[in-house]
């Protein structure tokens, strides 16, 4: 929690909520998908730059990214990144072991921009919800490439921040890490800030 | 007659144990309510109070509310122990029932907690 610009100890705890419960609904979802009870790790959230994602996440790593615009009191990218071998057991789960790893790769797209839609749904939805507010989401759009293309494609601004979560999710067999990337624009996060302040104010 | 219970309120998120004991006081403002952010804490307040409902989130550091369900019922058997998480899932509602806990959905509302007081007033 080094990079964390401007935000009280209570605001992060109260951020950190919003996503627990984001994730958590999502991970009732998933577990429907993939026919078998998944245990979530507590997530884990920082602030971080561009130039400190690319490394933490391994310059030439091949991720699977599924991002969706939001537009609400503020915009962002959303984004859910899996690592390729990962993403391809997580859609080996969700479709069936009765498949080729061929049909598996081909089906990849399609079977992570699902997933990539409920877990963002379900953190934006629990955005939404907490702060009384309302978000656009646009489609999913599936990327398979590395960090630095893939931050390079979303066209981030130098003083672009990135709310970073690493989470857990253990299938009954195997551990899968993912990652929850949230790219804000310097007004944006004003915007959030200024919504957490006004929220938590109620409670103090 | 009062009705001097005491609640514990178990959660690593400060902001989630706030709204918790702001929706209790209001609606149970005779009550004790006393907070822990993790198992050991817990533990701790357990053994020095006599703690009648535990509240306690599913997702924490370390020991997670499950398992600290499991390990306080045996001790605190007259106790009732309600499971907040916003993980619907079948299986971790089942593993609560075995326990003898109620699963009350997150996010923390004043609908949410208020079952959770039927639950603990029944």
């Amino acid at each position: 929690m080094t990079n964390t610009p401007k935000l009280t100890e209570l605001e992060i705890d109260y951020l950190s909520e919003i996503f627990n419960i984001g994730v958590g609904n999502a991970a009732s979802s998933l577990s429907q998908m993939v026919n078998q009870p998944i245990k979530l790790s507590v997530p884990e959230f920082t602030f971080i730059s561009a130039e400190d994602l690319v490394i933490l996440l391994g310059k030439e790593k091949l991720l699977c990214s599924v991002s969706q615009k939001m537009d609400g009191p503020f915009m962002a990218q959303s984004l859910l990144l899996f690592p390729e071998n990962d993403s391809l057991e997580i859609v080996k789960k969700m479709l069936g072991d009765h498949l080729s790893d061929e049909s598996i790769a081909e089906l990849q797209n399609e079977a992570m921009s699902e997933i990539g839609n409920i877990v963002l749904n379900a953190c934006i939805g629990s955005l939404s919800e907490s702060l009384e507010t309302n978000f656009k989401i646009d489609l999913p759009e599936f990327e398979r490439s590395t960090p630095k293309n893939i931050l390079q494609s979303k066209n981030l601004n130098t003083d672009d921040l990135i709310l970073f979560i690493r989470i857990e999710l253990t299938l009954s067999e195997s551990k899968i890490s993912g990652y929850l990337a949230f790219l804000l624009g310097f007004d944006s996060f004003a915007v959030l800030h200024d919504n957490l302040k006004a929220k938590l104010n109620t409670l103090i | 007659m009062p009705d001097n219970k005491t609640v514990l309120i178990v959660d690593d998120s400060k902001v989630s144990r706030m709204m918790i004991t702001a929706i209790i006081k209001e609606k149970q403002p005779e009550w004790i309510l006393l907070e822990s952010a993790n198992a050991a804490e817990t533990r701790e307040l357990a053994k020095a109070n006599n703690i009648n409902f535990f509240s306690i989130d599913l997702n924490m550091p370390g020991k997670d509310g499950l398992e600290l369900i499991d390990l306080l019922q045996h001790k605190y058997t007259d106790a009732k122990f309600a499971l907040l998480t916003a993980n619907i899932q079948e299986h971790t509602h089942e593993s609560a029932r075995k326990l003898g806990a109620i699963c009350i959905n997150k996010p923390i509302t004043e609908k949410s907690i208020s079952e959770m007081l039927d639950f603990f007033n029944d």
